[in-house]
């Protein structure tokens, strides 16, 4: 049997390097490991069935069989846990599947993922229980754990759930490889069906996780989608595609494979002066200096008094103005004393609320440009006199003086913002929002209200009605308030953020949204941390599964209400997040999640500049983190 | 924000902004004759966020809004400002329609 055993385990022996060289691999030899993986374990399926065979002839057959379970069954494991037994919903028999496909140490782990994925084929509650019980044993919580809840969700045609649960995965210092790779197949054909190639393609350069066959030719096809360095040539591509699974599935996917053509420029589009130029600038520039605002927060709050643990105001000083400036935005009284620690943003923008004018700029031309754009928008809404609609309107005549000369109470009061402003709203309302349009609503909002001739007309109308004394004034302040009720709602529902409009308008969205997210972030929150105090102690998946709702409201709130309202937000936010960490690690065991959001919260922390928090992050996040593959100790500068 | 542009008062009774008040009075008894008959004509009225709905409760509250001069000078504000109509814009950050139903089961994953 020894002309067997040895050439066999060094079979084994090399497959399983050359699975573990191919997880590190994104390129050609990606396929080339994977060649080999697939000669070697042919090999050891010929060496299985060849002793097994031989037992039998030599009248052992029991012994046979014991070797063609041992010796080949393994080998084809993998492809009948994929190609039958999930498609079949055979939830027991996919998790021995999975189990005997010998993934590596805590072979458990995949077998479980494997049984919630034949369970998300067929669900039935029978197999939910028993994947339930099974988790449950399995303490404390890991990253498969946390998969096969995803894949138990996506059973359920919750898609998005077992999205965000997979995503959250990053965070977990558990790695189990075999996890890792179904995980980041999901998320690769999620992507997608969604047609969402540019989140595939930047996992993809991320490397976040070990590629399958099919998710290494979805990321190919991401890639070149994308234009991304690195992407596969045609050639290249094509091997991907015959090494994955689903090849007639896919193959459309290999046409669709090029880079997007470039956008036409329209003729005579350079001679559309003034006005359109202005507005392209405003617009390109955005993303830069929004980009810049929220790079830019790391280092300015040297000022902050943070004394406690977390619940200081250490998000006031300096800092608020790093991240509004190169947006423009005005974050008027509470945070903005504009000193700031970092070489390239602005300073000082506008704290006394007057104009957004003049934010002089350092560093990179990208900043410069964001924040000249910006500037421009902001001083026209203040003076009332361009529109900052911008496409067709830009730059005309002020129309100030034709209707305070012009306008009587029959004839059209020639108010041009006024019309802007409401054509402005209701294209807003009809389309899908966005930033862009949010933006070019409240600034044409902000410009109409503030325009002369809109009051000029309403004095008129009012006295030619016999409206009562204050009315226009009125009318002002309730129109300004609908529009800012409906357009916080549309933002609050899109998760848009502020833009930056001096203005009635603009300032009543800006607070309301600051206001209504703040609030909301601290109940959650508070809520997360009281459950500790009340004893109502849930299962470690739905701890979990909480604290991933709470990551993804604040990090929507950060993204909407800028470095702002991230500083705002991050003492609560670390304060409870640091007791729920303590406590799953210390009461609970729960080492990988309380690890998770200790690095989570260190995150945090260096983003907006809380020195003391980062200490503590430090400090937590260098703990020794025991796993079932072994402790683990992360590295941290 | 689609309220004071649907349910315009002058956009109900189907009359200018500028329209004196006995005019709004005979517009509004006109429509009621017609909505009593039933008449076709009278059933919706146009807005520049497309055709809505009349009834005798909308036409009865415009007349009642447009007697007020504050509420008559903000519905004159919407009505005078609106544009004629609305064309959606196409939205510049909605994703190409690169989508796949059914890609993901196709690829043996579920939803």
């Amino acid at each position: 049997m020894f002309g067997f055993a040895l050439p066999y385990w060094a079979l084994w022996w090399l497959h399983r390097k050359a699975i573990d060289a191919r997880r590190r691999e994104r390129s050609w030899r990606y396929l080339w490991w994977s060649s080999l993986a697939g000669v070697l374990a042919s090999g050891m399926i010929v060496l299985g069935a060849s002793a097994a065979l031989l037992c039998w002839r030599i009248g052992v057959w029991w012994l046979g069989l014991v070797f063609a379970a041992w010796l080949v069954l393994p080998n084809v494991a993998g492809l009948a846990v994929r190609h039958a037994l999930v498609p079949l919903g055979a939830v027991r028999l996919a998790f021995y599947g999975g189990y005997f496909s010998r993934p590596g140490p805590d072979a458990e782990a995949f077998g479980l993922c494997c049984a919630a994925w034949a369970f998300s084929h067929r669900p039935t509650g029978d197999g939910e229980a028993w994947l339930a019980r099974r988790r449950t044993a399995r303490v404390p919580l890991g990253d498969a754990e946390v998969a096969m809840t995803a894949l138990i969700a996506a059973g359920r045609g919750d898609a998005d759930t077992a999205r965000q649960l997979l995503r959250s995965l990053e965070l977990l210092v558990e790695a189990h490889p075999a996890v890792r790779e179904l995980v980041g197949e999901w998320l690769a054909v999620d992507a997608a069906e969604r047609g969402a190639w540019g989140e595939l393609a930047a996992d993809a350069v991320a490397a976040r996780w070990p590629a399958t066959p099919l998710s290494l030719f979805l990321e190919g096809v991401a890639t070149r989608r994308a234009a991304t360095a690195g992407a596969p040539s045609r050639l290249e591509l094509r091997a991907r595609w015959l090494l994955a699974p689903h090849r007639r599935a896919t193959r459309p996917l290999i046409a669709e494979a090029r880079p997007p053509a470039p956008p036409r420029r329209a003729p005579g589009a350079g001679a559309g002066a003034g006005a359109g130029a202005g507005a392209n600038a405003g617009d390109a520039a955005d993303p830069a200096g929004s980009t810049a605002g929220s790079t830019a927060t790391g280092s300015a709050a040297a000022g902050s008094a943070t004394t406690g643990s977390a619940t200081t105001g250490s998000a006031t000083t300096g800092s608020a103005a790093t991240g509004s400036t190169a947006t423009g935005s005005t974050t008027t009284g509470s945070a903005a004393t504009g000193s700031t620690a970092t070489g390239s943003t602005t300073t000082g923008s506008t704290a006394t609320g007057s104009t957004a004018t003049g934010s002089a700029t350092t560093g990179s031309a990208t900043i410069g440009s964001a924040a000249t754009g910006s500037a421009n928008l902001a001083g026209s809404a203040a003076n009332g006199s361009v529109n900052p609609v911008g496409s067709a309107a830009t730059g005309s005549a002020n129309p100030a003086g034709s209707a305070v000369t012009g306008s009587t109470a029959g004839s059209e009061p020639a108010a041009e913002p006024l019309p802007r402003a409401v054509a402005a709203h209701l294209a807003f309302c009809a389309g899908a929002p966005s930033a862009d349009r949010l933006a070019d609503t409240v600034r044409a909002w902000d410009a109409a209200l503030a325009d002369p001739s809109t009051h000029t007309w309403l004095a008129r109308r009012a006295i030619a009605l016999d409206a009562p004394a204050g009315a226009v004034d009125r009318a002002l302040r309730e129109v300004a308030g609908a529009i800012t009720d409906e357009l916080a709602r549309v933002a609050d529902g899109s998760r848009l953020g502020a833009p930056a409009s001096l203005g009635p308008v603009g300032e009543g969205l800006a607070r309301r949204l600051r206001h209504g997210r703040l609030d909301a972030l601290e109940q959650g929150f508070t809520r997360w941390e009281q459950r500790r105090h009340d004893g109502a102690v849930r299962s470690s998946i739905d701890e979990w599964r909480e604290f991933i709702a709470l990551r993804a409201a604040y990090t929507d709130a950060a993204a909407g209400g800028g470095g702002e309202l991230r500083r705002l937000a991050f003492p609560h936010a670390f304060s409870t997040g640091s007791h729920m960490a303590a406590w799953l690690w210390n009461t609970r065991q729960e080492y990988v999640l309380s690890h998770a959001i200790s690095k989570w919260l260190l995150a945090e922390a260096l983003a907006v500049g809380d020195a003391e928090a980062i200490e503590l992050g430090y400090r937590n996040c260098s703990l020794r983190v025991p796993t079932r593959l072994g402790d683990v100790q992360e590295e941290h500068p | 924000m689609t309220e004071p542009i649907r349910d315009n008062p002058f956009f109900v009774l189907g009359v200018a902004p500028d329209a004196s008040r006995i005019e709004i009075e005979r517009e509004a008894q006109k429509l009621l004759g017609m909505l009593e008959l039933g008449f076709a004509d009278a059933q919706t009225y146009g807005t520049p966020l497309g055709s809505q709905p009349r009834t005798a409760e909308a036409v009865r509250a415009a007349v009642a809004a447009l007697r007020d001069p504050y509420r008559r000078l903000v519905a004159e504000l919407w009505a005078r400002h609106a544009p004629k109509a609305v064309p959606a814009a196409p939205d510049p950050a909605a994703p190409e329609p690169a989508a796949r139903a059914g890609l993901r089961r196709a690829l043996g994953w579920r939803p």
